[in-house]
């Protein structure tokens, strides 16, 4: 099995005079749950944009298990394992919850489903959403909406997901129950790639974490190293007092 | 001679514009084509036609009277048609549009029993052309030119400088959050209606000599409306203005050098190229350049 | 399907078997193969644009392309009838597909604006191209489907095309493909993401729609036997959407409602003679703000009202 699951090499992505992403190179390994921070508009969901396929970068490689993702479409790279949820979320809103899973199931996975009916009702249920199976998406709460979207991305049987901002507009309760959701997630063997606000989700869950600033990836390490870095409190300023008294307590 | 195509195209373009505007303006607001918008130029130009071979009325008023009668009947027409079957279902877009389609069959037949179904005209406003070294113009067509300009220009400095045009904006943007911000978002639909048959009804009486007068005759602008709004960007003003003169020139230059018959046929093919290159219409594209132009 | 509906699809095919050995208006009978036509029509612009969501203003030209192809076919190639309606189909198809490929970088109403462009651009070059198509003094002589003077066989062929047409789209829907139909049109973005090959889609659905819309267009020409370019222009791709709009878009048996009311509304007022139109412009307004989701949304609402005994 390869070291590497997924690898960024000087990924940069202008629009126009506007640099996204500038010279970003990271690795995330197989089993891993690396979190990707950054203040707004550092670029994290243009990286995210870029890993999925919505648009390829300008300029650098993005590799997935050591294959080169820029050719391939973005359902050709859900196809290879790669799942993604959105910051603001896109589920099919006239479609049933099932529904939505299924479509998952039917056209993200490499092989052909077998079960898929059954497999996208054990989902809805480890998401929490078993009640909801026949009720339309637009029928949902914020909170359900997350859970339906993470359901229907792992009914592609992704090996690496990457969630953006899934704690974004969720109450403490909810947000406790998401990092449960996101323990088993893991512990079933999937990586998980997570953008996100919520430092006491970040810090609660992370192996690694990674800072983007302006574009530019800035810190990569240990939740605690990455906390302490003086570049990473620099950006952060305000946050400083909250992030060592997390690390404190 | 290049020259003088190219003026003739303005001055038709101009027109295509202001028809333009009009349509992609509550495309822009509500989102939805208004078909019953060939009808109000329809009947602006009978109001034109009256007005000026039965009453004899000078061009400046029934310019005047036709824009406000027609104000008050797309005001009308949003208050009395359009606002039930909003206030009906979350998603009044399509009932809305199958509405106009009615009001248009509704208001054709009402002309064509109350009229008659005979072309009518008149010869034309004004007489006499101005004969300049490098092309000639008509003063009907000069004065074409000219009230369409200044009421682009008026639209324009309406939708910019005005409370009103704020308004408009911000709901053709967000309509949530024009809402949330306190818009009344009722006068604006209202208004904007209203605005938009006044907009068409100019047309309506200055083409009134050249296309004449029957209850069909609303098929022509809304062909025009809908391709410049769609050339322009839906929704978008400007794009529109520029829209529209792009079409008028490129179809009076079909028409001269290559053939009249196929002239539409050449102006669509252009507007299909253009949307090649420029995917959301050409207003957004012209509107990154300034945005440069004034930061770069 | 439930009880109710399987009854009432049984009828409906009752009614149309003996329909034409009861009724012998043939000016009804004409009035129904059109409707059949428009129906079908409907219903493939309703799984391009109501299902898929991609706005197609050129429609009828896909009709006129049908028809011109398989009229020509038959008087100048002398090849059997039906094979020329399928090539009328297959000619209509293939370009729908072509002309969607540079829509597919576009945004929604860009594509819009394409499609009504080659509607008009179609019917500009049908009516210009003389030599070949005898422009506007139109097409005729057009060799029919059926020798016999009667509309029996036309009927029934009519509205066996429908029939077979509606089976087909049912089991589209039903299927995988149509699930990804529908994703596309509720997000684009999370359907690519989710495996979903868009374009691919977006172009095998327009090839579909426009197939079909080709053959009824063929249908068209060897059963009226005289065909012109007003067969493509935006006029009857607006009627098509309004059928569509009006008996629900989006859903299946909607276009097929819309068809049939908006035909029989306008030929019901006939006897109203100068008044007809406007009544039906009338009927229009009264009847979408009273059912502003179609017909079929409106009855959906009365069924729910309706225990069902099953």
């Amino acid at each position: 099995m390869a070291s590497t699951l997924l690898s960024l090499k000087n990924v940069t992505k202008t629009f126009g005079g506007l640099r996204a992403l500038d010279e970003v190179s990271l690795e995330i390994r197989p089993g891993e749950i690396a979190s990707l921070v950054g203040p707004n508009g550092s670029g994290k969901t243009t990286l995210f944009n870029c890993v999925s396929g919505i648009f390829n970068p300008t300029q650098g490689e993005i590799r997935f298990r050591d294959r080169d993702l820029l050719p391939l479409s973005p359902a050709e790279r859900c196809k290879l394992g790669i799942g993604r949820t959105f910051q603001v979320v896109r589920p099919f809103m006239k479609l049933s919850c099932l529904e939505n899973v299924l479509v998952g199931a039917y056209f993200g996975q490499k092989n052909h489903p077998s079960e898929a009916v059954s497999e996208g009702r054990r989902l809805l249920e480890f998401v929490g959403l078993g009640e909801r199976i026949d009720q339309p998406a637009s029928g949902l709460r914020l909170a359900e909406r997350k859970r339906l979207e993470i359901a229907r991305a792992l009914a592609t049987r992704p090996e690496l997901l990457l969630l953006d901002e899934v704690a974004a507009g969720l109450n403490p309760a909810e947000i406790e129950a998401m990092i449960a959701l996101l323990r088993e997630i893991h512990g079933q063997g999937i990586t998980l790639l997570v953008v996100e606000h919520v430092m006491s989700l970040v810090m609660d869950i992370s192996e690694r974490v990674i800072v983007l600033n302006e574009g530019r990836k800035i810190a990569d390490g240990s939740p605690r190293d990455v906390v302490n870095d003086p570049k990473v409190i620099q950006v952060y300023l305000g946050e400083e007092v909250a992030l060592s008294e997390k690390v404190r307590g | 001679m290049l020259l003088q195509q190219i003026i003739n195209g303005f001055v038709i373009g101009a027109i295509y514009s202001v028809v333009g505007v009009g349509f992609t303006l509550i495309f822009g607001i509500m989102r939805i084509l208004n078909f019953a918008y060939g009808e109000f130029y329809m009947l602006a130009s009978y109001a034109a036609f009256v007005a000026y071979s039965e009453f004899h009325l000078p061009l400046w008023l029934i310019l005047l009277l036709t824009m406000t009668v027609l104000f008050a009947i797309g005001a009308l027409t949003e208050r009395g048609l359009v606002k039930p079957v909003r206030e009906r279902t979350a998603d009044w877009s399509v009932p809305v549009i199958m509405v106009t389609l009615g009001l248009q069959i509704v208001l054709q037949n009402v002309v064509l029993l109350v009229a008659g179904g005979t072309y009518r005209g008149v010869s034309a406003y004004l007489m006499g052309t101005l004969d300049l070294e490098w092309f000639v113009i008509s003063y009907e067509r000069l004065m074409i030119l000219g009230v369409s300009a200044g009421l682009l220009l008026g639209t324009w400095l309406l939708i910019q400088k005005t409370k009103l045009g704020l308004a408009m904006l911000a709901v053709s943007q967000n309509r949530e959050g024009a809402v949330l911000s306190g818009i009344p978002l009722q006068r604006v639909y209202t208004l904007s209606f209203g605005l938009s048959a006044a907009l068409v009804a100019i047309p309506g009486v200055l083409l009134m000599p050249l296309l004449y007068v029957y209850p069909t005759v609303g098929q022509v602008p809304i062909m025009k409306a809908f391709a410049v709004t769609l050339l322009g960007g839906m929704g978008n003003i400007e794009g529109a203005i520029l829209g529209g003169i792009i079409l008028g020139v490129s179809e009076t230059m079909a028409s001269a050098y290559l053939s009249s018959l196929i002239k539409d046929g050449v102006a669509f093919a252009f507007m299909i190229l253009i949307l090649l290159f420029y995917p959301a219409g050409i207003g957004p594209y012209f509107q990154q350049i300034r945005q440069k132009v004034i930061r770069p | 399907m439930t009880r109710l509906d399987l009854r009432l699809c049984a009828v409906s095919l009752l009614l149309i078997l003996i329909f034409p050995l009861v009724v012998k208006d043939d000016y009804l009978i004409h009035l129904l193969i059109l409707t059949a036509l428009f129906a079908q029509s409907a219903a493939y612009w309703n799984l391009l644009d109501g299902y898929l969501g991609l706005i197609h203003f050129g429609y009828a030209a896909y009709i006129g392309i049908g028809a011109y192809t398989s009229a020509l076919s038959a008087m100048h190639l002398g090849l059997p009838l039906p094979l020329c309606m399928l090539l009328g189909g297959l000619l209509s198809g293939i370009l729908g597909v072509l002309l969607i490929i540079p829509c597919l970088r576009m945004v929604t109403f860009s594509t819009a604006i394409v499609t009504l462009a080659f509607g008009e651009i179609a019917r500009i070059a049908a009516s210009s191209w003389t030599t070949l198509t005898k422009g506007e003094m139109g097409l005729w002589g057009i060799p029919p489907l059926f020798a016999s003077q009667s509309k029996l066989l036309f009927f029934y062929v009519g509205f066996g095309l429908l029939l077979v047409g509606s089976v087909l789209l049912k089991i589209l829907l039903r299927s995988r493909l149509g699930l990804a139909v529908v994703a596309i049109r509720e997000d684009e973005i999370a359907a690519f993401t989710s495996g979903i090959e868009i374009n691919r889609i977006k172009l095998l659905i327009s090839g579909i729609s426009c197939f079909v819309a080709g053959v009824m267009g063929a249908f068209y020409a060897h059963y009226i036997l005289t065909i012109t370019p007003g067969l493509f222009s935006l006029g009857y791709t607006i009627q098509i959407m309004a059928m569509s709009m009006f008996g629900g878009k989006g859903t299946f048996l909607g276009p097929i409602l819309g068809a049939f009311a908006l035909i029989f509304l306008g030929e019901g007022f006939r006897f109203m003679e100068d008044y007809r139109m406007l009544i039906y412009g009338l009927l229009i307004i009264g009847v979408v703000m009273a059912f502003p989701t179609g017909l079929v949304g409106g009855i959906n609402r009365l069924k729910k009202r309706i225990p069902s005994k099953r």
